[in-house]
């Protein structure tokens, strides 16, 4: 069809009851097929005649290698090739680097090279025609190492004097960067009071219940490597790969099988995995597969940026906040495979959803000898909201007011919106006061300071514990540009292809890789809502391939940015071929085209009531040709690449840019005791008041917000991913490395209030991630349960363990 | 994770199975696998030959009551020994301790023999049976031998099982007046618990006759805690008498630490579950 | 003894499937790669996240933690099993009407072991849901709207019985 040269197309409409199919919590149809084991994962691709890969680790948290002795390996019947650093560095070119030099210079490989950095890194890739037995090969390769001194504390490593990770960097400093916005020291300068203090937050991991897998196979025929990986954002990380491999990257064909178990941000780094099977599968012109054990994807499948605080607000006596100054570290671990962009995203949320505009922050990211750190559900902000929130809780204890007064005080306000923060985000509508209010109706604030103190005099721990987070979605890549100005990448798009098929059925499809996000029901009620039918008439084709389906760049599901991204493009295309439609049945029906209408799989006409299916309107299109319209082409496909406007597009030398284009926000509180005696921590109530925007499917969205509520319960009271001073990782699997069960989720109270957003075009906030809300909420509730014992907490997690040490050192 | 490759015996009598695990060093018998298993797919522990035991007629499971004494066949699942009527009402500290393990899955095919065998302080029943004065029933190439659970476990993973033994059950007196209770701290039901508590008192009239308490993670191998028992003996319960019995229970303890606990926590949960075990009997006496 | 391979012979959903396997073959991997059933899955190494979780003899088990030789001339049941001539089992109506699933990799898991407590207690309280799913991982869903479906589809077998 021909297409305009500029979409004109009007914003979705502004309220819920203008909808008939979105809007509505529909069952998610997706859900049938995994419901009967119908599913396919990765682990379930099959394809004759695969050989299987598994990888020899390194045992060290920093070690040189001295010697791979691969003989004893090779003896071992069914043994096909083992790989090592040495032969990938002599074929490959080190991944490309986001920062500039000299970090830039940094040498990353998917095989350790020359020495290892961290516990659980690989060090050989071993491939067998088994399983079994490639896991007993890689235990014969027979690796020398001279360990070598460890560091794994990120502010230790950016000491003088400290063991370098990259001796092609020189130090150990990925990336600093200076925020100077507003007047940060005027502000200290004239608080009444300066509010100072060190916040930390722990490493944890994403742990999908599916780990990463690759399964790839080379086509001499063509001359083409075709992966099935379960990677996030495919076409970003194909470049990444390719230009490693010195192949263009159409000769790549990237697929994602239909059905993805999870990923919340750890499912992008996993290109290393990629870059290796895919290599061997073309060296042994075979299939070759590998899927991570679960040890594999805790030591190595991304962590979260674990990160210190040193900060200083500037406050008013009456509990205003008027500045911030700060000092932050990142630990990134061994090696930057997404970072150093975890040392910008925080920006996205620099005041948190608190109206402050002087803001300092000097930031720094280092690399350790820990495992690599990338997104994790809430990358990045998730800290920055966690020191937001203690803060706010250390200026009402030093104002001896309520954190909740405090915190009423400084939100930014309803009539503020659309909220321009001093960073040029522009947060897109929502009333904070509102949500705020309602979560302190919802938890019954006032009732349980009452109870707090009756329970206080009968020797009770009880707390309560605020916080707020904002989930900012649909990401600027222009932010990247402040790291390295040169980085190719800015803005954001994706696409949407909707056609109707020769019978008449509308088919669907994105560039978005679902991982459990329900996306197939969400964009067909879009679909459904642009030609008023149905969603039997609709079929969203899941899975990703880079080939046969379409693909911007940036496809993905990772950042919020589904439902904005997708959703937008799928309704802009749906509405272009409509238009197409209509042509073709006012040509068929001898009407004029604002006479008809789409209705219920046909097009009707309000005049006359003539009615044209959409499967008579399909044969037109595609076979009846020469009855269509003079001049028309043929087919009934329709594409659009939704690129939004972020008004602030490009980072100004300040630094200053809209990094995302929506901006969703939950207000969490948690009551819990802790037991005087164990010092176990139990959740007697947990309360959530978000505002997603418009909610496409509101079944689904709550769904989005209860995930991350149990991972952040989860994430506080749980995982930690625990390094010794040798760098070795003591919890790497799910004895140590514990996970939420359903007997630590506590019932959540969860309400929604909705605000359009005011940049999206059909209102809709991006809600996949959830900003880690719970974090700060239960490290402030169980701070103030231990208030009569006068404990201080620093970090993001806790234990009874060391609640009970701190309340046992005095 | 996948195990080493190992050589398989199905043996076809339990004498065969003891003849066989005596002359084959390496041979380790397979009776649930909960514990093994796991260890084996993590290759941290790979015998080279299992010899399956679970078929053997001799080693079905059961649990019978012969006159005063309960028996507990060696394959009697936790499941099985956490909802028997017969353990429900005569043991029931051993059922509390069977239903805290894991989780359902594991219990329906751990058994108790396995879990025994294993020596693992970390494992609920022994501390229960410790509690229980129960005896080991076991098999070997010469015979049938009981071994009181007193003398069962000798160190870390090491237990008084000569080459080719196999337990085959458990045998426990029905404990007379007697008032059990388990209880256990762990982070999560699929890790390993932080310290558990089995008490098993015998009362007359408020005042304590015998007493046997078991302890969990309290150091290398399961243990009681004898001079805590000892002090019990011909004491009233209450409040006085549980605090000291805890202090003395625990005050000579070095548990292990690790990640989620450290030694000095460990003890504090140790004394805290004592109190609390005692004070629920206690409370129990009182209704 | 046996050397090399083993003969064995497992009754999946009322199916036989025998072969000759290596005696450390794990029964999920006789399951998905012999009978090639792909609803049981793996998600840990050490028995902690259940999405291996069958029913072997009516008894739920993770099958990562059996050799299928010891389910030799054993029944067993996967997820496969549940829905009949194209109707869904109660537990898997309740899962969908209450969005229990996101990426639905811990759902076959989570229906087995919920297959088995609802063959045990007919009406199960949230405390003993939350209790008979605990060796079951689910990282999407945060559990609410598992308990929820198990509930009601419990409601809805009873009812079910009632009117027979």
């Amino acid at each position: 069809m021909p297409q305009k040269a500029e979409l004109v197309v009007e914003k979705a409409p502004e309220t819920t009851a203008a909808f008939k199919y979105m809007g509505t919590p529909v069952k998610v149809a997706e859900d049938l097929i995994p419901l009967q084991g119908k599913g396919q994962y990765l682990d379930d691709v099959e394809i004759p005649g695969t050989l299987y890969m598994a990888y020899t680790l390194s045992p060290y948290g920093h070690a040189k290698i001295k010697k791979i002795d691969t003989s004893k390996c090779l003896e071992l019947p069914g043994v096909h090739y083992v790989l090592t650093g040495e032969e990938l560095k002599a074929n490959m070119d080190p991944y490309m680097q986001i920062a500039p030099p000299p970090s830039g210079n940094l040498k990353d490989y998917p095989l350790a090279v020359d020495k290892v950095r961290y516990y659980g890194e690989p060090v050989a890739a071993v491939v067998a025609s088994n399983a079994y037995i490639a896991e007993d090969a890689a235990e014969l390769v027979d690796v020398e190492y001279e360990p070598l001194p460890v560091v794994t504390d990120a502010e230790d490593a950016l000491k003088e004097g400290s063991p370098v990770l990259h001796d092609s960097v020189g130090n150990n400093l990925v990336w600093r960067g200076v925020w100077d916005l507003g007047d940060a020291e005027k502000a200290l300068k004239e608080a009444d009071y300066v509010v100072e203090d060190t916040v930390k937050t722990h490493r944890y991991a994403a742990v999908p219940l599916e780990t990463s897998g690759v399964l790839a196979t080379y086509d001499q025929s063509v001359d083409t490597i075709t992966v099935y990986s379960v990677n996030q954002m495919p076409m970003f990380s194909l470049p990444i790969i390719c230009g490693a491999l010195r192949m263009p990257p159409s000769k790549f064909r990237m697929i994602l099988p239909p059905n993805v178990g999870g990923a919340f941000g750890g499912k992008i780094i996993n290109f290393t995995h990629i870059t290796v099977v895919a290599y061997l599968s073309k060296l042994l012109k075979a299939p070759v597969k590998y899927v991570e054990n679960r040890s594999e994807n805790i030591m190595s499948g991304t962590h979260n940026n674990e990160r210190i605080f040193h900060v200083k607000l500037a406050v008013r006596k009456d509990g205003r906040v008027t500045g911030a100054y700060m000092k932050a570290v990142d630990n990134c671990g061994a090696y930057p495979r997404y970072e150093p962009a975890g040392a910008v995203i925080w920006a996205q949320v620099v005041p948190g959803i608190y109206d402050v505009q002087n803001v300092y922050v000097d930031f720094s990211q280092a690399t350790t000898n820990k495992g690599p750190t990338g997104p994790v559900r809430g990358y990045s902000r998730i800290q920055h909201n966690f020191m937001w929130e203690r803060m706010m809780n250390r200026v009402a204890q030093k104002l001896n007011m309520d954190p909740a007064e405090v915190r009423r005080l400084n939100l930014i306000k309803a009539e503020q919106m659309p909220y321009e923060g001093p960073s040029r985000t522009i947060y897109d509508g929502g009333d904070y006061h509102k949500a705020f209010d309602t979560l302190l109706d919802t938890i019954e604030y006032g009732k349980w300071r009452e109870k707090q103190k009756e329970a206080r005099k009968q020797g009770k721990l009880i707390g309560i514990g605020l916080s707020a987070v904002i989930d900012s979605g649909a990401n600027n890549f222009a932010q990247v540009k402040i790291i390295n100005p040169h980085f190719p990448a800015s803005g954001s798009m994706e696409v949407g292809l909707v056609m109707i098929d020769q019978f008449g059925t509308l088919v669907a499809r994105t560039g978005t890789t679902d991982q459990g996000q329900s996306h197939a029901t969400t964009f067909g009620q879009i679909v459904s809502e642009v030609f008023n039918t149905g969603p039997e008439n609709v079929v969203f084709q899941q899975g990703f391939d880079s080939i046969s389906n379409v693909w911007a760049a940036f496809s993905g599901a990772y950042a919020s940015r589904s439902a904005v991204m997708a959703g937008t493009a799928l309704y802009y295309a749906a509405i272009r071929l409509k238009e197409k439609v209509l042509t073709i049945a006012a040509h068929a029906l001898g009407e004029l085209e604002s006479d008809l209408e789409a209705k219920d799989a046909a097009v009707v006409s309000m005049k006359t009531d003539k009615k044209l299916p959409l499967g008579d309107i399909a044969t037109l299109a595609w076979l009846d040709v020469n009855k269509l319209p003079e001049d028309m082409e043929p087919g009934l496909v329709s594409y659009a690449v939704y690129k939004p406007d972020f008004t602030y597009n490009m980072p100004d030398e300040k630094k200053r840019v809209n990094n995302t284009l929506t901006y969703s926000y939950a207000i969490h509180g948690t009551v819990v005791e802790v037991d005087p005696e164990t010092y176990e921590m139990k959740i007697l109530k947990h309360g959530v008041v978000s505002d997603p925007g418009f909610m496409i499917n509101p079944l689904v969205v709550e769904g989005q917000e209860m995930g991350a509520t149990l991972h952040g319960i989860s994430a506080a009271l749980m995982e930690n991913l625990e390094y010794d001073e040798d760098g070795i990782l003591l919890t790497s699997n799910f004895w140590d490395y514990l996970v939420a069960g359903a007997k630590h989720m506590p019932d959540i109270d969860m309400k929604t209030i909705v605000t359009r957003s005011t940049s999206s075009v059909l209102g809709v906030r991006g809600v996949g991630e959830g900003g880690g809300g719970p974090i700060g909420s239960i490290v402030n509730a169980v701070e103030d349960a231990l208030q009569p014992l006068g404990i201080k907490l620093l970090s993001s997690n806790l234990s009874a363990n060391e609640l009970y040490s701190k309340a046992n050192k005095k | 994770m996948r195990p080493r490759p190992f050589l398989l015996h199905r043996p076809n009598t339990l004498k065969e199975a003891s003849e066989l695990l005596y002359s084959h060093e390496d041979a380790k018998p397979l009776a649930g696998g909960q514990s093994l298993i796991p260890m084996m797919k993590l290759r941290i522990y790979s015998p080279e030959e299992i010899v399956m035991i679970g078929h053997l007629p001799e080693m079905q499971p059961g649990v019978k009551q012969e006159g005063s004494t309960i028996v507990i066949n060696s394959m009697t699942t936790h499941d099985m020994v956490h909802h028997n009527e017969l353990i429900s009402e005569y043991l029931p500290v051993l059922s509390e301790a069977a239903a805290a393990i894991a989780d359902q899955q594991i219990r329906n095919r751990g058994t108790i023999g396995g879990n025994i065998a294993h020596g693992d302080p970390s494992t609920n029943l022994s501390a229960a049976l410790l509690a229980l004065d129960a005896k080991v029933l076991a098999s070997g190439k010469d015979g049938q031998r009981e071994i009181p659970i007193d003398e069962f476990f000798l160190d870390l993973f090491t237990t008084a099982l000569e080459p080719g033994e196999i337990i085959t059950g458990f045998k426990v007196d029905i404990p007379k007046n007697s008032r059990q209770k388990f209880m256990k701290i762990t982070r999560s039901d699929t890790a390993f618990p932080l310290a558990f508590v089995a008490v098993n008192i015998q009362l007359s009239d408020g005042v304590v006759k015998d007493a046997r308490i078991g302890l969990g993670v309290a150091a290398p191998t399961p243990i009681r805690a004898t001079e805590a028992e000892e002090y019990l003996k011909n004491k009233q319960l209450n409040q006085e008498t549980i605090l000291k019995t805890a202090e003395m229970a625990t005050k000579d303890l070095e548990p292990p630490g690790d990640v989620h606990a450290s030694p000095e926590y460990r003890k504090n949960l140790l004394n805290v579950l004592m109190k609390r075990c005692l004070n629920s009997l206690l409370e129990e006496v009182k209704q | 003894m046996m050397e090399g391979l083993v003969k064995v012979s497992i009754d999946i959903n009322g199916k036989k499937y025998t072969d000759d396997v290596e005696p450390r073959l794990l029964l999920v991997d006789f399951i998905r790669d012999i009978a090639r059933l792909k609803g049981t899955h793996i998600g840990c190494d050490t028995t902690s996240c259940g999405a291996c979780t069958i029913l072997i003899d009516g008894m739920s088990v993770k099958s990562c933690t059996m050799f299928a030789v010891e389910a030799d001339g054993r029944k067993i049941q996967t997820v496969e099993s549940l829905a009949t001539d194209d109707k869904l089992h109660p537990l898997q109506e309740a899962f969908w009407e209450h969005h229990a699933l996101q990426c639905g990799y811990c759902t076959p898991g989570m229906l087995m072991s919920s297959t088995f407590l609802l063959s045990r207690n007919s009406d199960p309280t949230e405390e003993e849901i939350r209790e008979g799913i605990a060796g079951n991982i689910c990282r999407c869903t945060g559990y609410i709207n598992i308990i929820k479906a198990v509930k009601d589809a419990a409601g809805k077998i009873n009812a079910g019985k009632e009117t027979e």
